[in-house]
């Protein structure tokens, strides 16, 4: 290994990046400049740095002309950092002894109309770098036993899926979920498009599946409260509130509900019917047991009744439950906690929630199972008797600046899937689908559009604009210009169905603040990369699945969810991930027991250590991410970043001002 | 505890319909609002017409307008959405926006005057609402109307609502139909309620008859709904269903609608004991018997 | 062959009502009577075109065009729109909401998502020469319910500047800006308000610039320095023909 005080031999290596930076940047002008700074050995320029022929160019001119230090300029290091440390290990140099200047994020695509001033400014930027390059250090990793465990947190067809891959793979799954039962949304459809099956038929198999699965811990009435660590070791903190039922006991015959003489709106049905505070989520519930609702249960909230537990022949009922708090270690995570259907009460124009028949896409889908609050039948809610002539408002609440821009994908197939189940209940009714454009774009789709067209069901291109009722009819009255015949209309419809989207769920703050995984800006949990990695979040050891990323369908909610099961089993198989060099370096005999540090970190990854006759501060490298507020903070200095320091940063002033 | 305003007239509250002046000048200050005069005050200028022609000569004409205020160290308050419209959005561009507002100043330091971005402009619906109250307006009625009413809010009062947080809704706003009630009247519920009269944009000045047939609309709702006045907040529109009215009647051959129409001010003028003569009720197009009977 | 051509209008109330009058006392309530007197209505039309045109050029023509002949697109109006307004209308992706929330689109074939078509692909005379940049009341519907956040009616007074730029106005318009120049009011008292006003105890003129002349001369000076007086003075205005 080379001494870092050494005869500093540094290679330049500016990177063409196919166009994308020299269609901006003059790479041969900025090759030239760096091959005079001081301590550069040599500087070459090439097409694409991070290929073969790149590759072997920078460990070449290691063995052969003796570099002890690599500068590339070429794009993010969050792109290349770890191929270039990797060539640079291959070739027997410490790999941390690699400085890369961004001369593309941060200069050829920001700075376009400006060839000159990008070229200048890659000047600087390489110069910064070769100046912080005399003051690299070899770094060694350190090497961690993973947990070979996973948590998936959410139990809708995405969890669902990721836990059975994980599982099915030999690892140890725990399976949170909020609700009494497994399931998520796709439990509270009906028939699910294109194919028209029953949800509820393709869902319980799998549902069943996790319930058996040796490897599957299911946490039902569940949420994840705390979460520290890092990738191969996360230390979380589930809290399970009370069932109240033993789920063990409990044969599920019903009879509680039928005596408890609490009534509640349901919320699987949307407020269109109610439970009781004893209730169960669906008759193929998973695990298939009652749950008490404490916050409507007479006996937990004012301590009379108990009914359930009377009338109990199983002796299931047992209200001596209490939360418990259950701390699991686990190596990776998978988010999957879903997403809510977008309320439309805002949109003023349309009515919802003053007129009884106009209502939502998921409170349709309700009313078409049969285990529903209307038994299967698409009734008018004011009447009571199918409708004769039925509306689609499409994108409602999506593609909307006012609401969410985003388009949410499932609405233009369920409006038409659900358009030819009320064709099939009601012969002879009319129903028009209201939209801006029909978004059909998954395996069969298209042809699931045609069908619909072919039964008859009428496309209008043109965003309604207002909803009013007739005080003498009742029925509804949608104002809209027929875009493609150029008419401003009105025409009346005795039912309303708004296709809302999907929105991130209210917990998602939550989720993103305890994982500190951010959001983007459209509020689902962001991705690592858009293109190349869509199932990771962006912290690693953290895996995105199913809607809670980005509205999607069941087919693409449980691809990604494989997608995210594959890469979470990563570090699970390797057994041991590298922790990078990230933490600092506390000097112990600077380091005065102030304990600011402990206080200002984070992520807790700090703590007082005795040590002789003072206490100390002593880092936990696998909490630590290396955001350097301790260092920052520290009053004497002694906290040092390895991988930024002091001198380094103070080096890339002087160059970048000089 | 009352406050002082600078009264900004425009042009059809003095010019054609004063019976809005006069109500105003009676009953505001009897319920806390002072009316100070800006002398030399002009066209607002009209959002539909001088703003469809020249950009730079609505904002100058409009600075112009709320520097006289300034000048008085008061906001601005007006009882017409259209300058209501005006001022409230030029204020708002000149205060937020340096590059035009150094561009409205060049053309004012030619008349010796600078906009400072030192006052607020206010309809007067907002001022009743949030410092009068409904609850004050009550206090001051001495004989409730118990009238059915068609209120009318109009566009430029409520949007666009940007830049006007306090109306609440724009789609079902509230704020009108309170201060009515307080008056002891019935806000009926009308078809059209939150339909344009049809009157701004310069579409009544010079396509009279397709901003008549927007007017019929409302009329016919307002009937049906079976209201005994209409009641506004702008002399546009306050012409637009009283002048507009019989205009309609003549250009269609139709019977007369016999709706009356009163401006905010006037109708509470007459909640507060004052006589029709007085407040202008009686200078309208349609005759207003219909409700003078059924109040007396 | 029967005839297969297909065009349906919207029009004046009025104008319907007379024509179907003349037709009844013409060809009777007979089926197909509409349908007899349009065609005529319109060969007598086009007639009456090519004679304006004169011989060479209507020989030229075939006698029935299916195509709307419009200028050809200008590359830089969307852009000077886009520029002056502030406003991006070419983030319109056409849904129509607009057009459904609009009064005057009601009861006329004023269509605000069609100007705002063929102004982001360039007609630009084709949009300033029309009356039905005129037909908005500026009631701000459309603006509040759009769902890409376009100020429509912000594009259509930056299309009317500049359609009075080039001239193009509507003769009351015309009249009403000469009003405003004149005495500082575009409504300007008359004698029967002079009356009320005395009567009912207020000033006989308002404290306006109707009472000030120092004031009156100081919005003239701003309406020339602002070149308002110019522009009327340059519109040539069109006739106000019925929508």
């Amino acid at each position: 290994m080379v001494d870092s005080h050494g005869d500093l031999k540094i290679g330049v290596y500016v990177c063409h990046c196919g166009k994308n930076i020299a269609d901006v940047v003059n790479v041969k002008e900025v090759a030239d400049f760096s091959s005079k700074l001081p301590g550069v050995e040599v500087a070459r320029e090439y097409l694409h740095m991070c290929d073969d022929v790149g590759q072997e160019m920078i460990s070449n001119d290691i063995r052969e002309l003796g570099l002890n230090r690599v500068v590339v300029a070429a794009c993010s290091p969050k792109v290349h950092e770890l191929t270039f440390r990797e060539t640079l290990r291959k070739a027997g140099l410490n790999p941390y002894l690699l400085e890369i200047a961004n001369i593309r994020e941060q200069c050829s695509w920001v700075h376009r109309s400006d060839p000159d001033g990008a070229t200048e400014k890659a000047k600087g930027l390489v110069k910064m770098a070769v100046a912080k390059a005399r003051w690299l250090m070899p770094l060694e990793t350190k090497t961690v036993e993973v947990t070979r465990s996973a948590l998936v947190i959410g139990g809708g067809i995405a969890g669902i899926q990721a836990a059975l891959d994980l599982a099915d793979n030999g690892y140890q799954v725990y399976l949170v979920e909020k609700s009494p039962s497994l399931g998520g949304r796709m439990g509270q459809w009906s028939k699910v498009f294109p194919t028209m099956d029953c949800a509820a038929c393709i869902l319980t198999p799998k549902m069943v599946s996790v319930s058996q699965h040796p490897k599957i811990e299911l946490l039902t009435n569940s949420e994840l409260i705390e979460a520290s660590g890092s990738l191969g070791n996360f230390a979380v903190k589930v809290r399970r509130r009370p069932r109240y039922v033993d789920e063990d006991r409990c044969t599920a015959c019903g009879i509680c509900a039928q005596k408890c003489p609490v009534r509640v709106p349901n919320e699987i049905d949307f407020g269109m019917s109610s439970r009781k505070a004893i209730y169960m989520t669906s008759p193929n519930a998973v695990p298939l047991a009652y749950s008490i609702d404490g916050e409507n249960c007479l006996y937990l909230k004012r301590g009379i009744c108990r009914v359930c537990e009377r009338v109990c022949e199983a002796k299931a009922i047992d209200f001596d439950q209490k939360e418990e708090v259950l701390e699991l270690r686990v190596g990776s995570i998978i988010v999957a906690i879903g997403y809510d259907p977008f309320d439309p009460t805002p949109l003023e124009e349309y009515g919802f929630g003053r007129y009884k028949d106009v209502i939502t896409g998921p409170m349709l889908e309700r009313m078409t199972d049969p285990m529903g609050p209307t038994g299967g039948m698409v009734l008018r809610p004011s009447t009571g008797k199918p409708p004769r002539k039925v509306a689609f408002i499409q994108c409602v609440g999506s593609r909307d600046a006012r609401f969410n821009l985003y388009c949410s994908r499932v609405c233009c197939m369920y409006a038409i899937k659900d358009s030819l189940i009320i064709k099939e209940q009601s012969q002879g009714s009319d129903v028009s689908i209201f939209y801006m454009d029909v978004r059909a774009f998954g395996k069969g789709y298209e042809e699931f559009y045609l069908r619909s067209q072919e039964a008859g069901v009428k496309f209008i291109r043109g965003k309604v604009s207002s909803i009013r009722e007739d005080p003498k009819t009742h029925e509804l009255i949608l104002r809209y210009e027929d875009t493609l015949m150029g008419t401003a209309l009105e025409d009346s419809f005795d039912l309303v169905v708004l296709s809302v989207g999907q929105v991130p769920r209210a917990d998602t703050e939550a989720i993103s603040k305890i994982l500190g995984i951010p959001r983007s800006v459209d509020g689902f949990l962001m991705e690592a990369h858009p293109k190349l990695r869509p199932n990771d979040a962006i912290v690693d050891g953290i895996y995105l699945a199913g809607s809670a990323q980005y509205p999607k369908d069941i087919p693409d909610a449980v691809a990604q969810a494989s997608g995210a099961a594959a890469r979470a089993s990563i570090p699970l198989s390797k057994g041991q991930v590298e922790v990078e060099p990230l933490s600092p370096l506390i000097d112990e005999d600077r380091c005065g027991g102030c304990g600011i540090c402990i206080k200002l970190c984070p992520y807790g990854a700090l703590e007082l250590e005795v040590r002789g006759d003072k206490e100390v501060a002593k880092v936990d490298e696998v909490l630590c991410k290396g955001c350097g507020t301790c260092v920052a903070a520290c009053p004497s200095g002694a906290a040092r970043l390895r991988m930024f320091t002091g001198e380094q940063i103070l080096s890339m002033i002087r160059a970048g001002a000089g | 505890m009352g406050r002082e305003y600078a009264l900004f007239l425009g042009c059809l509250i003095p010019n054609r319909y004063p019976g809005i002046e006069a109500a105003a000048r009676k009953v505001l200050p009897k319920i806390g609002i002072g009316l100070a005069d800006m002398k030399g005050a002009s066209c607002c200028p009209a959002p539909g017409v001088v703003k469809s022609f020249s950009r730079p000569a609505w904002l100058a004409m409009a600075a112009r307008n709320i520097c006289i205020a300034e000048e008085m160290g008061l906001d601005v308050l007006t009882f017409c959405n259209g300058c209501y419209g005006t001022l409230a959005e030029a204020n708002h561009s000149l205060r937020g926006d340096r590059a035009l507002r150094d561009l409205a100043n060049s053309n004012l330091k030619e008349i010796g005057k600078a906009f400072k971005g030192s006052v607020g402009v206010r309809h007067l619906a907002e001022v009743l609402l949030k410092e009068v109250t409904p609850q004050g307006i009550e206090r001051a009625v001495t004989k409730p109307l118990g009238l059915k009413v068609a209120v009318h809010y109009g566009c430029h009062l409520i949007k666009p609502r940007v830049l006007r947080e306090w109306v609440g809704s724009t789609e079902r706003p509230t704020f009108l139909d309170e201060l009515t009630e307080a008056l002891g009247a019935e806000s009926v519920d009308w078809e059209d309620k939150m339909a344009c009269c049809g009157a701004g944009g310069g579409v009544r000045s010079a396509v009279l008859d397709v901003s008549l047939r927007m007017l019929n609309r409302k009329l016919l709702s307002a009937k049906e709904a079976g209201a005994d006045f209409i009641l506004n907040v702008c002399p546009f529109c306050h012409l637009q269903f009283d002048r507009g009215q019989v205009e309609l009647q003549r250009l269609y051959n139709l019977q007369p609608y016999d709706m009356p129409v009163l401006h905010y001010v006037q109708a509470l003028g007459l909640a507060m004991g004052y006589g029709p003569h007085e407040l202008g009720v009686d200078m309208n197009f349609v005759r207003p018997d219909r409700i003078l009977n059924k109040l007396s | 062959m029967l005839p297969m051509g297909r065009i349906d209008v919207m029009m004046a109330d009025d104008l319907e009502r007379a024509f179907r009058e003349k037709v009844a006392k013409k060809f009777g309530m007979r089926k197909g009577s509409m349908s007899l007197a349009i065609e005529e209505a319109i060969r007598e039309w086009m007639k009456s075109e090519e004679e304006a045109k004169g011989p060479e050029e209507a020989k030229a023509k075939p006698p029935l065009e299916h195509m709307e002949e419009v200028a050809p697109p200008s590359v830089d109006f969307a852009r000077e729109i886009v520029r002056a307004s502030g406003e991006n209308i070419n983030k319109c992706i056409q849904c129509g909401n607009c057009v459904a929330s609009c009064p005057s689109g009601r009861i006329t074939a004023y269509n605000s998502r069609r100007i705002i078509r063929k102004a982001s692909m360039g007609y630009k005379e084709e949009v300033l020469k029309s009356i039905d940049l005129w037909l908005c009341t500026t009631c701000y519907t459309c603006v509040e319910r759009c769902p890409r956040k376009i100020d429509v009616v912000n594009a259509i007074l930056t299309m009317r500047n500049m359609a009075v730029e080039n001239g193009w106005m509507l003769e009351p318009h015309k009249v009403v800006s000469t009003n405003l120049i004149k005495t500082g009011h575009a409504v300007p008292i008359d004698q029967a308000t002079r009356e009320r006003r005395k009567d009912l105890g207020l000033g006989e003129l308002p404290p306006t610039v109707h009472q000030y002349d120092g004031a009156l001369f100081d919005v003239q000076q701003i309406l020339k320095e602002t070149g308002f007086c110019g522009l009327i003075e340059r519109a040539q205005p069109q006739k106000a023909a019925s929508a």
